[in-house]
């Protein structure tokens, strides 16, 4: 070592050699340390250290630097020579230089030799150092960690020639304790930096000595990390069929999902089940009612036959007369109650009320088609139309051959039906009465005809009653006193001999000081009328309102003296006998009241609301919904007929037979 | 604890960006009182990487671990072991192996690991072997010329 430092001196350049010896010794010093250093670590690596080791190192760091100097020499002769003058100066010189040429060269043929050997050197030394046993495990250790600080990525830089990289990372903890540190905690924290650590950790290097010499306890018996990372993230990993351990996690998972559906399937199963049972509970209710009411219909057909050979027998006995009581026997034989015994085709829209005036007398219709049509209930033939009203008609009351109609427009006409009977009887016989009817007469071809072919019955008109100024939705007459009631939230009382308004009762006002319903504010006129129905008898008015309130008014002043409530819709329909007051209502609802107590007898509930109703003795007769419901007064039965396809807007009764109109256009006739 | 360790194929096998994300994501949100479940998923998705500087990072973090978790240090053997031997410090990875040996010298899975190590080192060392011969052929042709 020392003499490869002494031969270093007299390396340098010639001319700069007094002034630069020391320099590049300095400079040179510190790579030799590094490469010393190296050679030291990489020793103590394998565990030994070896000071003869260190000798060849230098040599070979440093056989870059050599041949620089080796020429320049040559260059100093030639300029040595060139000053003949001094030649003893020159030749000292120039001894020296050669003298130093030769040291050089022989410093450099040792350095060659000795780089040459340099491998072979060290790998001598390795063996001579080990025993001959492990020579070929420590051969291979220290090759291996040879390779591994070549290869390693933290000796990057080493590859790329940064010799302090190479100080710091070969564990130099004994020479430069802090420079490896620095180094090597930049270089972690980098690392760590980018983990996204909190900042309170610092990584510190990774010293596998000092980790191995730390207490490692028998680990607890649960799950391993491993298994941890297998549980919650399972489908994170390539799938290794013939890895056994991923089949059997894999089928494990499959298990638990097996289970978990069939758990779901086995809930389902049993809410079908539930349902099943349920409908086969409602299947066997049903079955019962149905039962119930065949039976029902065997005894009614029993009483209507003996009742009609009652008839037949009374009607015998009565033969003067007109045909009509032995019709009227005939026609009830034949048929049981709830049977539709005609249905009338002809109007192109909603029927909107209805009347007649026997069973075998006229019927007469009104529809939102704004016609008006007049029926013969014996022939079921459509007589004409009644014109006049400009927007349809919403009620009528058809009294013997009187009629009344009340009218969108604001107007109650007043006809007269007597005539129509005549020239009813004088088309049959002679059929060119009129152009419009030519082509009328037979069968019931009135029904499919168009409105053009249609006759139109102007003769029968007889009075306008005008005053009201919005449209009049209900009225009812008795002799010559009219009452109607309008959407303009009056009720008017007319003479109809002078067809004049004698009082109008202010409905708002009324309504405003009753504790009835109170959302009827909100309701549309369009859809619902303002006072749905009207009856009187001599002073005594009862109305029904949208407020879903029943009023009695005492005529004489005027005044409303009493409110039923209880109906939490409006009304649609009302009638009032001796002792009862029927009322039905959008709320579904029928409701009976005591007129003497004023109090709710009973209350009928049904599913659709109740557009119109009429009550006997015998029964109540509600249409609700697409049929018409029975309700028996006496045995307290419900019953219903069906026919209509729509809802039933309107229903009379007129002694033995019922007559009904609908949304479906149609108007029937029923037998009772 | 065949079971509880995983294969050597299990270690090459990369997990997928996404997938390695969530696991980023679960660690980063447990905060300040990570679990060491938590740690330990996102250590070893990152040794499973095929990126060099993401394999560091999980050796990093198996050996905080390792140092934390007295309980868990013998398993961290062996994913230590695993790390420095996919990083190529295979002198690290042996000794966690040999440590982990001495406490389960049944342990398959060691035994394949300490096999690869002797495998690396064998061609570590016919690497470098060539290299000096290479070397040498080159200084001898050198010198000739000259």
């Amino acid at each position: 070592m020392s003499s490869a430092f002494q031969s270093e001196p007299a390396r340098p350049i010639a001319p700069f050699a007094s002034s630069l010896p020391s320099g590049m010794d300095r400079s040179r010093l510190s790579p030799n340390y590094a490469a010393s250093s190296s050679s030291a670590s990489s020793s103590a690596f394998s565990g030994r250290r070896k000071s003869t080791s260190s000798a060849p190192n230098p040599t070979t760091t440093t056989s870059a630097p050599p041949p620089l100097p080796t020429p320049t020499p040559t260059a100093v002769g030639p300029a040595a020579a060139a000053t003949g003058r001094h030649q003893s100066e020159t030749s000292s010189v120039f001894s020296q230089t050669i003298s130093g040429i030769t040291n050089t060269g022989r410093t450099f043929s040792t350095m060659v030799s000795s780089g040459l050997q340099q491998p072979r050197h060290r790998i001598m030394e390795l063996l001579h150092a080990f025993d001959v046993s492990d020579l070929a495990s420590s051969a291979r250790n220290t090759l291996s960690t040879t390779s591994s600080i070549v290869f390693s990525p933290l000796t990057v830089q080493a590859v790329k020639g940064d010799l302090t990289g190479i100080a710091s990372l070969t564990g130099l903890s004994g020479m430069a304790p802090h420079l490896m540190a620095t180094q090597y905690i930049r270089r972690a924290t980098a690392n760590a930096q980018a983990l996204a650590l909190t900042g309170s950790r610092q990584a510190v290097p990774m010293q596998a000595d000092e980790l191995l010499m730390e207490d490692i306890p028998e680990p607890a018996a649960r799950v391993s990390l491993f298994q941890g990372f297998k549980a919650s993230y399972p489908h994170s990993k390539n799938v290794d069929e013939d890895d056994p351990n991923l089949v059997f996690s894999s089928l494990l998972s499959e298990r638990e999902r097996t289970i978990k559906e069939q758990t779901v399937i086995q809930s389902e199963l049993g809410q079908v089940a539930a349902s099943i049972e349920t409908l086969v509970a409602r299947q066997k209710n049903l079955q019962y009612k149905l039962s119930k009411l065949s039976e029902r219909e065997d005894d009614l057909a029993d009483t209507l036959e003996e009742l009609n050979d009652k008839l037949a027998s009374v009607s015998e006995g009565a033969k003067a007369n007109d045909g009509e009581p032995l019709q009227l026997g005939y026609r009830e034989e034949t048929l049981d109650s709830g049977t539709c015994m005609h249905t009338f085709y002809g109007h192109d829209g909603v029927i909107t009320t209805l009347d007649l005036n026997g069973p075998y007398g006229t019927l007469v219709t009104a529809s939102k088609d704004n016609t008006t049509r007049v029926w013969d209930l014996s022939t079921f033939k459509c007589l004409g139309q009644l014109p006049g009203h400009e927007d349809y008609v919403e009620c009528m009351q058809l009294f013997q051959n009187t009629l009344v109609t009340g009218s969108r427009d604001s107007t109650i006409r007043t006809w007269n039906l007597a005539d129509l009977t005549h020239t009813q009887a004088t088309r049959d016989r002679s059929p060119t009465l009129s152009d419009s009817s030519s082509g009328s007469s037979d069968k019931d071809s009135c029904s499919r005809d168009s409105m053009d072919t249609l006759a139109v019955l102007d003769n029968c008109w007889t009075n306008t009653l005008s005053g009201h100024t919005g449209p009049v939705t209900c009225l009812y007459f008795e002799d010559q006193k009219l009452l109607s009631g309008s959407n303009d939230k009056t009720i008017k009382e007319w003479d109809l001999s002078t067809g004049q308004c004698v009082l109008t009762m202010d409905l708002l006002w009324a309504m405003g000081t009753s504790n009835s319903w109170s959302d009827w504010m909100d309701l549309d006129l369009r859809d619902n009328n303002y006072v749905g129905s009207l009856q009187f008898w001599q002073y005594a008015l009862c109305s029904g309102t949208i407020d879903g309130a029943i009023r009695m008014w005492d005529l004489r002043s005027g005044q409303a003296h009493r409110t039923l409530v209880g109906h939490t819709g409006p009304l649609t329909s009302l009638q009032f006998d001796d002792y009862h007051v029927v009322s039905g209502s959008i709320d579904k609802s029928v409701r009976i009241w005591d007129l003497r107590t004023g109090g709710i007898q009973e209350i009928l509930q049904y599913e659709e609301p109740v557009k119109s109703l009429r009550f006997d003795t015998s029964k109540i007769v509600v249409g609700s919904g697409d049929s018409l419901k029975i309700y028996d007064r006496v045995s307290q039965q419900h019953s219903y007929y069906t026919g209509h396809t729509n809802g039933v807007e309107s229903v009379r009764i007129s002694e033995s037979v019922l007559a009904s109109g609908g949304q479906d256009s149609t108007v029937r006739l029923w037998s009772r | 604890m065949t079971d509880n360790l995983p294969s050597m194929a299990d270690a090459d096998s990369c997990l997928s960006d996404s997938q390695l994300e969530v696991l980023r994501k679960q660690y980063i949100r447990e905060g300040e009182y990570v679990t060491e479940q938590t740690r330990f998923n996102y250590a070893w998705g990152l040794i499973k990487s095929k990126n060099r500087r993401e394999q560091t990072q999980g050796v990093l973090l198996l050996t905080d671990i390792y140092r934390e978790v007295p309980d868990r240090r013998r398993e961290c053997l062996f994913y230590l072991a695993l790390g420095h031997f996919k990083l190529g410090n295979y002198n690290d990875a042996r000794k966690f192996n040999e440590s982990l040996l001495e406490f389960e010298p049944n342990n398959h899975q060691a035994h394949a690991l300490r096999q690869e190590i002797e495998d690396q080192g064998y061609i570590g060392m016919a690497i470098v072997g060539t290299v000096a011969a290479v070397g040498t052929i080159i200084l001898t042709s050198l010198l000739k010329k000259k």
